[in-house]
């Protein structure tokens, strides 16, 4: 009798809820202000990408892995080329390798201060928000200095990258990464992160213990923020990661429990100072001239076989699988993103909390509806 | 009781304080001159215009320069959604360009067609305006007129 007498309510929030990160729709069972649950409902953005790679050839597939996860896209390009690359065996330039390091690093900083500033956004302090894109504004400058776009770079090809560094463009980079290392985080902790409200509305919310993070296969800043050490970077480099020295932020409970929202959040910002130090150092590792691409054949066929590259993006770790049949197009490639595994999650820690809280737990996880559905 | 009234209080005084710290930076950056916002397109600074706001690579507009373009259809061939369309035809000795449609509203400014032109025919310009009323007006013809193609040099051939 008593279940007929409850409060309990079903909710819409989304897919066009500001604070849900795109098109991205949950139902949420609420009994007043408390929540039984969140069923996160994804799909709305699916684009059929998987499919499309296997209509194209290989170097043609690469402007829609820009398209995976937006925020992120010479992340995901990087992820494809190699890919390609180590299934026919391709040699990269020095050069290119550099470029490449240098360019996702930036990207991940850019991606970063986006998920961030969303995530305070979602809180209601606006301010940090336009702060932290005012910061991704130099980083899109520099990219389109790099390679021609602001958001859907398309930079890496399989071989290579496909411009040269622009005149200037080291100074102007190591002068970004400056003033974000010791001018700019320095000023957002003091306007954002160290204010006692967003701690308390960020702290003991949404906890996620280590082993739930592993079962639930989270990966990235989401798993790091469970104090699990895991990089693919440092685990299992690729590309040249194995000559810089970083280190990997784990969350440690800085003001409450370990894997708290605020773990998550502190993750972000400490790996944003870890990207600057490896950009620093390939900015001086790099060489000065030198090839940026190898020739590819016009009609390029790599051999028969199916590989499995992992490459980590801001949002954790970006696998591809790929099978090819030995001609021009792949035959199957399946794309494992982070933020699948996040949107599960968020289901999961959003079990009896405040509705207001679920606005905290998804800005935590830094989902980007695209990457879910691909 | 005593203890947990301190710590309410104790709790507001933190309120105030990290907040206070915040509006004392928010208040440094409303009184800074000059603002970083380019108010475009109004207010584009002296003698600029939307060009110059881009950066020399930028990918803007596809550009074609008919007199070295060689009619090899190998822009058309490796446009991923297919947005370029050529047609060539052979009027008297020579083959001329009889069509060159780039349909700007499809394209996606990804560059790959630029990259494989062996003579440079096809480049992106700086243009980025591409707002109208009538989708139908991005569809740019860039042959008016058949013209003959250029003859390819055995060295652009290769390449």
């Amino acid at each position: 009798m008593t279940e007929f007498l409850s409060d309990e309510m079903v909710l819409n929030m989304g897919p066009h809820h500001p604070s849900t990160h795109g098109v991205l729709r949950f139902i949420l069972q609420t009994d007043g202000e408390m929540m039984r649950r969140a069923i996160p409902d994804v799909g709305f953005l699916h684009r059929g990408i998987e499919k499309i790679a296997e209509l194209l050839p290989y170097q043609a597939f690469m402007p829609y892995t820009d398209r995976i996860d937006y925020l992120a896209s010479i992340c995901c390009n990087f992820g494809y080329a190699l890919t390609v690359e180590r299934l026919a065996q391709i040699e990269v330039p020095e050069k290119a390798e550099y470029l490449r390091v240098i360019s996702a690093e930036l990207t991940r900083i850019g991606s970063h201060f986006v998920g961030l500033g969303a995530l305070l956004l979602d809180l209601g302090a606006v301010t940090p928000f336009v702060h932290a894109l005012r910061e991704r504004e130099v980083y899109n400058d520099l990219m389109e200095s790099l390679c021609g776009a602001r958001l859907t770079h398309n930079y890496v090809r399989i071989g290579g990258v496909s411009y040269d560094e622009p005149p200037g463009f080291r100074e102007k980079t190591r002068r970004f990464i400056d003033h974000i290392e010791y001018e700019f985080l320095d000023e957002f902790n003091e306007l954002a992160s160290f204010n006692t409200i967003f701690i308390n509305r960020m702290k003991n919310v949404g906890v996620i213990t280590a082993e739930d993070a592993i079962e639930h296969s989270l990966v990235g800043p989401n798993l790091r923020g469970s104090g699990v050490k895991h990089d693919i970077r440092k685990n299992d480099p690729y590309s040249i990661y194995n000559r810089f020295n970083f280190d990997i932020p784990v969350g440690h409970g800085k003001f409450g429990t370990m894997g708290d929202c605020y773990d998550r959040y502190w993750v972000r910002v400490e790996e944003v100072m870890e990207s600057c130090r490896i950009i620093r150092q390939a900015l001086e590792l790099m060489p000065e001239t030198g090839p940026v691409r190898t020739k590819l054949p016009r009609v390029f066929k790599p051999p028969k076989g199916e590989i499995y590259v992992r490459t980590e993006c801001p949002r954790g770790e970006m696998g591809f699988y790929l099978i090819s049949d030995g001609g021009k197009n792949p035959y199957r490639l399946k794309i494992r993103t982070g933020s699948f595994s996040a949107a599960a999650m968020i289901g999961e820690v959003s079990q009896g909390v405040m509705v207001a809280d679920l606005v905290t737990i998804i800005g935590s996880f830094d989902v980007v509806a695209p990457e879910i559905d691909r | 009781m005593t203890n947990a009234a301190a710590q309410y209080f104790r709790n507001i005084k933190d309120a105030v304080r990290t907040t206070a710290k915040g509006m004392k930076i928010t208040l440094k950056y409303w009184l800074r001159e000059p603002a970083i916002t380019i108010e475009y397109p109004d207010r584009l600074g002296e003698g600029r215009t939307a060009d110059d706001i881009v950066q020399d690579r930028f990918r803007g507009f596809l550009r074609l320069d008919s007199s070295i373009c060689i009619g090899c259809l190998q822009c058309m061939k490796t446009c991923p959604i297919d947005c370029i369309l050529i047609t060539t035809e052979k009027i008297g000795e020579e083959r001329h360009l009889t069509r060159f449609d780039v349909d700007q509203s499809k394209c996606m400014y990804c560059g790959l067609c630029v990259e494989v032109c062996p003579t440079s025919a096809i480049t992106f310009s700086k243009r980025f305006e591409g707002a109208c009323y009538d989708i139908r007006e991005l569809c740019i013809s860039h042959i008016h007129q058949p013209a003959p193609v250029a003859k390819p040099k055995a060295k652009e051939k290769e390449g």
